[in-house]
């Protein structure tokens, strides 16, 4: 009879975790994706493409480089599809994961830590097992973590990694450090600089738990050593984006040092948005009543409260008094409004280097608080009914109800139901259209490696074009994750030069927009002449108010202020190509030097520069049109080198600029005539170098080459990954021929 | 005889006056006359502090006190949604949750050593 009750629980659990698998799939129509959005998720659509540029275009300038930790998981991608070729099906199967190792891996851990009372297989334990599954899986679709960010993998990765490695403390058998450095080494995402409010919201409270759980509740001794080994191991693993990750971080010029080191950073970005959150989004009755995105008030929102609460007037519990006070902090960092003392306190909070990054609290302490609220409610739940066992199966059956109830738009796939913000009603998910395929394989095969911008010009970096039959694509540009190619999808691509496009745009500036692209080393042109999108996208997304770009016919206006010609047509995507004539090459020596910008913007040559007044002024640079420049040439090895060659003449006395249309970076250093130079900035935004010819001793043909330093980080990481890697099999082979002879 | 009962009797209404006493400040609270600030709270939580050290009232007796408020912000959050009432009455819950935790650690770890 018992074995046969606890059959029927595996198969109880075995039907609930299927279910979770399939149902991801009829959430979207076959051959219908959604990959828009701020993070993108265009690996879905060709991972091998993604992979690839990602490998190569690491730019370690700030938050360029911090999804570089995605590659392992784009990797798996590839591998995935080769089983999995649709693209939907591909989205439907991580989806699916995602739900069932959610619930899995909680329904383990609740067994786990319950089996200081019972036996694991005993029926009850299995049970409240299974109902906290459920309770766990109610949480965490809260946020509608299907269409978001790629980081959101923390739902089941959190609690997986925690099981794991509370089985590897409690039998100290390597094999489960081995699947947890595994995991980890796949979702390295999760672990990189963009999921730092996930790591840091959730690990330290986690662990803290989990190790006064084992040493004082199940009287365990830690294996400390053992401990340090596997975390020496998950650094060496995830080397290839923590080491880049760490030098951008202690660089002071780099913008993640900034964000996370700045007064003015933590005052503006961190508190003042903390502050205008905290009045509508922390509320205490929202996170303990947990309602679903429908917002629904029933009586059902009492059960999972109540229950965790009835536990601590049932019986005396070390474990639920541990997990009621990770539940209280948890509760009071995720409500950030409880009394004005709390609130003086979380705000003094702030003050810590990095705490910003909580400052969506109530999204970013939600996996560390739903993790403790399952745990509160499981042991609750077993303390108050471990002798009412009948009792319990309706309660269960109850709460697992309105589970149901609470969560059926998430698991009916409402959220791929939504439209796009702001628009006429337009879905957000869409069928691939062939032209836009065929466009990216057009870019794909330009010779050059000028950059390209894409029109309609957006706010505020986003590409936007129309499914085959119905929805549409918004979110980051396609065309650099997929070529490799620079793109210009957004005004805010343009940087220090996004207001005077603006401006240039709106007085019908000619020469000025000129100037923009060029200065950008704008050779193509990809247009996308689907009138739909200036009908139906709303707001100030496409600057409808100005006039040069608010149709599809304007935009041809613009389009004719430049010597251009159409190289690929198909559907609504054109590629154009703009004359080299006035497209500055991406390395250049300047004919004219001016000290201001608006002064550059109007110049007639399109070979000019503007550098800083002091330099300027030191060595007598601007306002003089050289005619005399040297001859360059250049080639560009690859995204971080470019080999260059110029001819210096007696004649050459007077410095010149050497111009790199690059982001200015203090690593990107010019070797000449074996001398290191240091870069400066030019026209605002890129990279120059001073060259003085009278200290070359060397005169007639010079080659030398630019390099940006900080890339060998990139390097050192990998190594330390590959030796991780390594490192991480030998201690499996050893492991297992030391249980072999034991056994 | 007289003079134990006299002070059993005390001893209760003391009792009674400072649960009354916590009791009244709520409903001031509930009805907004005494202002958006901590005071509320820390008047009751520092008289409840002190009746759970006089009179040894147990964890159990203060999730009592928990269980009300957690039943009183649910019925505010059913009807009128997660408004100021309901979140001060969340505050309240809070605040007890907290004393009770702290007796129920006290009593699990030290009292009831046995119990898991």
């Amino acid at each position: 009879m018992c074995m046969k009750l606890i059959s029927v629980h595996y198969f109880l659990v075995a039907f609930i975790a299927t279910i979770f698998f399939v149902l991801p799939f009829f959430w979207l129509p076959d051959g219908f994706v959604d990959l828009g959005g701020d993070s993108g998720r265009l690996y879905f659509f060709d991972p091998d493409s993604v992979f690839k540029q990602m490998f190569l275009h690491q730019v370690p300038q700030g938050f360029g480089s911090h999804m570089y930790g995605i590659l392992p998981y784009v990797f798996g991608l590839s591998v995935l599809k080769v089983f999995i070729p649709s693209m939907t099906y591909l989205i439907a199967f991580e989806n699916g994961i995602k739900l069932l190792l959610s619930f899995l891996f909680m329904y383990l851990f609740v067994i786990e830590i319950l089996s200081i009372y019972r036996n694991k297989k005993d029926t009850f334990i299995q049970f409240v097992g299974v109902i906290s599954g459920l309770v766990y899986v109610g949480f965490i679709t809260k946020y509608g973590w299907v269409k978001s960010l790629e980081t959101h993998h923390y739902v089941f990765l959190n609690i997986a990694i925690l099981y794991l490695f509370l089985k590897f403390i409690s039998t100290n058998k390597f094999i489960f450090a081995f699947f947890l450095l595994l995991i980890t080494f796949f979702q390295s995402q999760n672990f990189s600089f963009s999921a730092s409010p996930q790591i840091f919201s959730f690990y330290p409270f986690a662990l803290a738990f989990l190790f006064l759980y084992c040493r004082y509740i199940r009287n365990i001794i830690i294996p400390w050593r053992s401990f340090v080994g596997i975390f020496a191991l998950f650094v060496l693993l995830h080397g290839f984006h923590l080491v880049p990750m760490i030098a951008t971080i202690f660089d002071k010029d780099s913008s993640i040092n900034n964000y996370i080191f700045s007064e003015e950073t933590k005052k503006n970005a961190g508190l003042s948005y903390f502050d205008h959150n905290r009045q509508s989004l922390g509320k205490i009755s929202m996170q303990l009543f947990q309602p679903e995105y429908s917002l629904q008030r029933t009586i059902f929102v009492f059960l999972i409260p109540l229950i965790g609460l009835l536990g601590f007037i049932k019986q005396k519990s070390k474990l639920l008094s541990l997990i009621g006070i990770f539940f209280l902090i948890t509760l009071f960092l995720i409500s950030a409004n409880i009394t004005i003392i709390g609130i003086k306190i979380y705000r003094m909070l702030f003050s810590i280097p990095g705490f910003m990054m909580f400052r969506s609290f109530d999204e970013k302490w939600h996996g560390a608080f739903s993790f403790f609220y399952t745990l509160l409610f499981a042991t609750s739940f077993y303390l108050l009914f471990k002798n009412k066992k009948n009792f319990s199966f309706f309660v269960g059956f109850v709460i697992i109800f309105s589970i149901l109830l609470r969560i059926l738009p998430f698991l009916k796939g409402d959220i791929y139901r939504n439209a796009i913000h702001p628009s006429t009603n337009i879905p957000v998910v869409f069928d691939i259209p062939p032209g836009w395929i065929n466009s990216i394989n057009a870019v794909k095969s330009l010779k050059d490696d000028s950059n390209i911008i894409l029109i309609p010009l957006t706010f505020p970096y986003f590409q936007i074009f129309y499914g085959n039959s119905s929805g549409a694509y918004v979110g980051i540009s396609t065309i650099q994750p997929l070529t490799g190619r620079k793109d210009f999808a957004g005004f805010w691509d343009f940087g220090v030069y996004e207001k005077d496009l603006l401006y240039g745009l709106n007085q019908e500036e000619k020469q000025k927009i000129l100037q923009i692209f060029s200065l950008h080393n704008i050779k193509y042109v990809l247009k996308n002449s689907d009138q739909r999108i200036f009908k139906n996208f709303l707001g100030n997304m496409l600057y409808n108010d100005i006039r040069l770009i608010n149709s599809n016919d304007t935009y041809n206006e613009l389009l004719s202020f430049f010597p251009t010609r159409k190289i690929y047509q198909e559907g609504f995507f054109e590629l154009y190509e703009i004359s080299k004539d006035i497209i500055r090459p991406a390395l250049y020596i300047p004919d004219i030097i001016y000290s201001d910008k608006n002064e550059l913007l109007y110049s007639q040559s399109f070979r000019s520069a503007s550098i800083d007044k002091r330099f300027c002024e030191s060595y007598a640079l601007c306002y003089q049109l050289n005619s005399n420049i040297p001859n360059l040439s250049f080639y560009k090895k690859s995204p971080f080198e470019y080999v260059y060659a110029f001819t210096i003449n007696e004649d050459h006395d007077h410095p010149f600029i050497l111009a790199l249309l690059e982001y200015f970076n203090k690593h990107w250093n010019l070797y000449l005539d074996g001398e290191k130079l240091p870069p400066i900035r030019v026209n605002e935004y890129a990279t120059g170098w001073i060259i003085h010819p009278e200290k070359i001793n060397k005169k007639g043909e010079i080659y030398g080459v630019i390099k940006l330093e900080i890339q060998k980080y990139f390097v050192y990481g990998r190594i330390l990954t590959v030796v991780g890697i390594v490192l991480m099999f030998i201690n499996l082979l050893f492991s297992y021929k030391c249980s072999k002879r034991n056994y | 005889m007289f003079k134990e009962k006299l002070l059993t009797m005390k001893n209760k209404i003391l009792f009674f006056l400072g649960f009354l006493i916590i009791f009244i400040i709520f409903i001031l609270d509930m009805l907004y006359l005494l202002g958006n600030h901590d005071n509320p709270f820390i008047i009751s939580a520092m008289l409840y502090i002190f009746l759970v050290m006089y009179k040894k009232i147990s964890s159990k007796a203060t999730f009592f006190f928990v269980l009300f408020f957690l039943f009183f912000m649910g019925a505010s959050y059913i009807y009128r949604g997660p408004f100021r009432t309901t979140e001060r009455i969340g505050e309240w819950f809070y605040i007890f949750f907290l004393i009770g935790m702290i007796q129920y650690a006290y009593e699990s770890f030290f009292l009831y050593k046995n119990k898991k």
